[in-house]
């Protein structure tokens, strides 16, 4: 309006002041077309900031925000047992400290702390205050509630750090499988260690373990150790049909949060690294040869008569029964005569292949990274052949041992010992390698029932489980040649024997006989009742259903017309 | 000249309102983002107590402990295998329908205890009843996290 009015006298003006005017009329004009083009821009920009940004930039925003928090909490992530408890997590732990310059109140502050601490002494934590320090630590890893009521005290001169820490809630009881990790979070054993990248990306872990049967399983082998003030011992329970390790124990263990201050012998795994030579529990895989390479009936003979003499060895039965055996009495008496008489029959080569197919001679697979190598003989000659099939000269791992049991067991499908639960049902995770028939292993469900029925595992019987199984005691290496002082007491076992679903193995290192057990320190005595009782608690912890006979004969009847109980 | 005045006048008050509302709407958008950290931090805390809250039920709940628990507090021992059911054909003498539907096989309701032959002693477990760590709160627990894992 002011322009048209401006106009208006521009048409009555001429002249020089005409001039002038238009020059200030263009100048208005630019100025205004300038404040016109930054209010557009302005306009614009708020158009973008609300309308665009405000509804269509929801998304992106959002994203934005989730990316930054889980930036912050990436964690270290749980690992828990099959049924979801938990066995490793991390904690955000703060821990105290005080700046004494800042603090104004030393004696209410101290006064205020060991309130809050009553471990902390009144004096101690006065005369932390009172120094002339800068960065003192009052107390590590407390728990938020505390925390907070430290905060309530309101004293500046107070302060917390965070850091992460792994916790393991379960302490001892599954540490050597868990492992451990160091003070910066990176695992330095078992799943901590093997799973170290895929856990710090915050991906939680699942494990075959059930703590329930763990705890049971190691409250039976420390009583055993105890009972026979054993050295150390060792227990696996084990799923024959796919090889899920529900529990495994190695005695002595350790706290994994002091895994740095603990022995190395607690350390030590004796079920993945540690090998043994475990002594008659091999005579399952050479027997097993044999039925499977000759097909012998159960009627074929063994001359046990008179000790070995194999080389420099002379063979001895430790049951000695000294006469003519069947293949059902040299396993259920454990004869090493006749179980070196069927090795030789079986021959080197094809004993050496038998043994391989079961996973037994070379390193085994299992999803930790502390795995031993099995100790073969070599060069493997007859002897050999010999007492391998009685189980000296070859040492392997606990692990490897009960899944070559589960092998045999199951139908004679191969069994890799698992520790990580995968997903889907268990048809899925059934191995369909086949290493023996559905005979032979019909066959060994029989005579390892025979063993507990009748033979040397009689305390490894549970009523109502058909458990099934084999001893197995060994003399240790000692300065010169075998001590037979000291032992390895075992029995693996299996249940229920006419459908196997679980195989147990304890093993106790150096049993020392005591009055209960008339001074025997054998497996029949140490290992053997161990197993009984974590078959029975097993029994009542997953709820496994007995079975009757109702009159009708066990699975190791039918072999009984080939045992002469003459002498018992 | 009234006129221009106002002109003026209804222009600053123009701009003196669009500038206050600004003002206000900053504010606030303000106080909401301050409102929003605030609460992502309870949320992020009240996260990290559900895991310590869950380190410390797994704790409590060990195995062991709960063991010991129950043979100081209970009168149960754990059941051995003749003590279980279990014959589909044998009936109990007095048997009765559970009030809420079980999950379980029909044949267990109907389910007698078996007796056979008397198991060994041994294989009858008989927990301990103080095992010495069973004690151990998940503070203590805490304490023994001080010098981490291993060196």
């Amino acid at each position: 309006m002011i322009l048209r009015r401006l106009r208006i006298h521009s048409i009555k003006i001429a002249g020089e002041r005409s001039f002038a005017i238009d020059q200030a009329r263009g100048r208005l004009v630019l100025i205004s077309a300038v404040f016109m083009l930054c209010y557009m821009v302005i306009a614009a920009r708020v158009i973008d900031l609300t309308v665009i940004q405000g509804y269509l930039g929801h998304e992106r925003t959002a994203s934005l925000q989730e990316a930054s928090s889980s930036v912050a909490a990436i964690a270290r992530a749980d690992i828990t047992d099959r049924n979801g408890v938990l066995l490793a997590t991390t904690l955000k732990m703060a821990s105290l400290y005080a700046d004494p310059n800042l603090i104004t109140d030393p004696e209410g502050t101290a006064k205020g702390l060991v309130k809050i601490f009553p471990e902390l002494s009144y004096g101690d934590v006065l005369q932390k205050l009172q120094s002339d320090k800068h960065f003192l630590w009052v107390r590590r890893n407390l728990t938020p509630h505390e925390q907070y009521v430290v905060l309530e005290l309101g004293q500046p001169g107070l302060g917390f750090e965070h850091e992460d820490r792994r916790i393991y809630p379960q302490g001892e009881l599954s540490a050597h499988l868990v492992g451990y990790t160091n003070i910066d979070n990176h695992g330095l054993a078992g799943i901590e260690r093997s799973f170290d990248r895929f856990l710090g990306d915050g991906k939680p872990l699942t494990l075959t373990i059930d703590i329930r049967l763990q705890h049971a399983l190691r409250r039976e082998v420390q009583k055993a150790m105890s009972d026979f003030t054993a050295k150390a011992g060792a227990g696996v329970i084990m799923d024959v049909t796919n090889g899920e390790v529900l529990a495994g124990v190695s005695l002595p263990d350790f706290d994994p949060h002091k895994a740095g201050a603990a022995d190395p012998d607690a350390i030590f795994n004796r079920l993945s690294l540690g090998v043994y030579e475990l002594g008659s529990m091999f005579k399952i895989f050479s027997t097993a040869a044999l039925l499977e390479t000759h097909g012998s009936p159960m009627s074929t003979t063994f001359d046990a008569r008179e000790p070995l003499k194999a080389g420099r060895f002379t063979i001895n039965d430790y049951h000695a029964q000294k006469r003519i055996l069947t293949i059902p009495e040299v396993f259920m008496h454990s004869s090493n005569i006749g179980s070196a008489l069927m090795g030789l029959e079986v021959g080197t080569k094809a004993l050496k292949n038998f043994y391989t197919d079961l996973g037994l001679l070379t390193p085994m697979e299992i999803e930790i990274s502390e795995i031993g190598k099995p100790m073969v003989p070599d060069p493997w000659g007859e002897v050999s052949t010999m007492t391998a099939s009685y189980g000296h000269g070859v040492a392997t791992t606990p692990f490897q041992l009960t899944s070559a049991v589960s092998t045999i067991v199951n139908g004679g499908f191969f069994v890799k010992p698992k520790l990580i639960l995968s997903a889907g049902n268990d048809n899925q995770n059934k191995s369909d390698l086949r290493v023996v028939s559905p005979q032979t292993a019909e066959s060994m469900r029989k005579l390892l029932r025979l063993v507990v029925s009748d033979g040397t595992g009689k305390n490894a019987d549970v009523p109502g489980y058909s458990v099934g199984g084999k001893t197995g005691t060994a003399e240790k290496i000692g300065v010169k040649g075998y001590d037979r002082k000291r032992l390895i007491s075992s029995f693996v076992g299996a249940f229920p024997m006419e459908n196997p679903r679980y195989a147990v193995m304890v093993m106790v290192d150096e049993p020392k006989g005591n009055k209960k057990s008339f001074g025997y320190a054998t497996a029949g005595w140490v290992a053997a009742p161990a197993v009984a009782r974590v078959v029975s608690s097993m029994g009542s912890i997953l709820g496994i259903p007995v079975r009757t006979h109702n009159g009708a004969p066990e699975i190791s009847a039918s072999l009984k017309k080939y045992v002469s109980f003459e002498d018992e | 000249m009234k006129r221009m005045w106002r002109k003026y006048l209804t222009v600053f008050v123009l701009a003196g309102l669009s500038g206050g509302l600004l003002l206000q709407t900053s504010q606030s958008v303000q106080q909401a983002e301050d409102e929003l950290r605030r609460l992502e931090k309870s949320v992020d805390n009240e996260r990290e107590t559900i895991r310590v809250l869950h380190a410390e039920w797994a704790h409590l709940n060990r195995p062991d402990r709960l063991e010991s628990l129950a043979g100081q507090y209970l009168e149960l021992v754990p059941s051995s295998s003749d003590q279980m059911l279990v014959d589909p054909a044998v009936q109990l003498p007095d048997p009765f329908k559970p009030a809420i539907p079980s999950v379980k096989p029909a044949y267990l309701m109907n389910a007698q205890p078996v007796s056979i032959g008397s198991a060994s002693p041994s294989s009858v477990v008989k927990p301990k009843t103080k095992p010495s760590k069973s004690d151990e709160s998940f503070n203590d627990l805490l304490d023994n996290v001080q010098s981490g894992g291993g060196e």
